[in-house]
């Protein structure tokens, strides 16, 4: 197999890799951006309320 | 200002990307290039690199759900139920990882995609359990209930860790994967000392991934009690 055909797997590989890892992440801080949103409209709420 | 607990997942995060970032140095210009049995460059050996950590990292971390699943069965703490259900996501997560790059590992070395040997065959199962664990947990309402259930799930998905592990060792005849790989006097120390790094870089970056993931679980708890608590303040308002 030509190098230039290997150099491309090996890079196919790593960048599954970290794509996977990335979206990983990505939803974990649209979880915690969520979370923090829902905190902000809860404290609203009482501050208006009270 | 931030507190330990907050710290401890960019540290780790920090930690295992130094590491990786010098595993991945370390992969394409000082380890030697390998040679193919006819002598030819075997420039796609490089995946050995991250694959293999990748694949180890998913081990440890059903490793960690059974040991979370036994302690909630002998305590009945949820932080233990919590603990186990992100090793299995972020184990699950590094195994999907496995499956594609060795797959692309497969077809570069072998020219197929997939084949039914025993490494690969097992794996495989072990993630088709996980997937199963994931989907007893949607089944089953009550939490402490689904927790136990879980836990043993969890014990028994693990039993196939070792199967998986030693798998090209037990049928080496039907194996196309190498087993075992023993590191001989003969090989140049950067071969070890690479892929030490990168195995370290990765088992920090997962742990990392878990303890953020812990920290958005509890998070929603919290959260769960604000709004219950806030419930009885607008009450008490009326």
């Amino acid at each position: 197999m030509p190098i230039e055909t290997q150099v491309l797997y090996v890079a196919g590989a790593y960048a599954a890799l970290w794509l996977g890892v990335i979206v990983y992440v990505v939803i974990l801080t649209n979880q915690v951006a969520k979370i923090r949103k829902e905190i902000k409209l809860l404290a609203d709420e009482v501050a208006k309320k009270t | 200002m931030k507190t330990m607990k907050e710290r401890i997942a960019p540290i780790l995060a920090g930690l295992g990307g130094l590491c990786i970032m010098a595993g991945l140095i370390g992969t394409f210009y000082v380890v030697p290039m390998a040679v193919d049995t006819v002598g030819d460059p075997n420039f796609r050996q490089k995946i050995f690199y991250f694959h293999v950590p990748v694949a180890e990292t998913s081990f440890i971390a059903f490793l960690v759900l059974a040991i979370a699943g036994g302690a909630y069965l002998v305590t009945n703490r949820p932080q233990w139920d919590i603990i186990a259900r992100v090793a299995a996501e972020v184990g699950f997560l590094f195994g999907i990882l496995v499956m594609a790059t060795g797959m692309i590992w497969t077809r570069a070395e072998w020219g197929k995609w997939w084949e039914w040997e025993p490494r690969l065959t097992t794996y495989l199962i072990l993630l088709i359990f996980i997937s199963g664990y994931f989907l007893l947990r949607s089944t089953v309402e009550d939490e402490h209930r689904r927790a136990r259930f879980a836990a043993v799930f969890g014990i028994i998905a693990f039993l196939n860790v070792p199967i998986s592990f030693f798998a090209s060792q037990l049928i080496p005849r039907a194996s196309v994967h190498p087993p075992l790989l023993i590191f001989k006097g003969d090989l140049p120390p950067s071969f070890l000392v690479t892929f030490l790094i990168g195995q370290v870089g990765m088992l920090c970056f997962a742990a990392a991934l878990m303890v953020a993931r812990t920290q958005v679980e509890l998070m929603k708890q919290d959260l769960e009690v604000i709004k219950q608590g806030i419930g009885g303040v607008m009450r008490g308002c009326r």
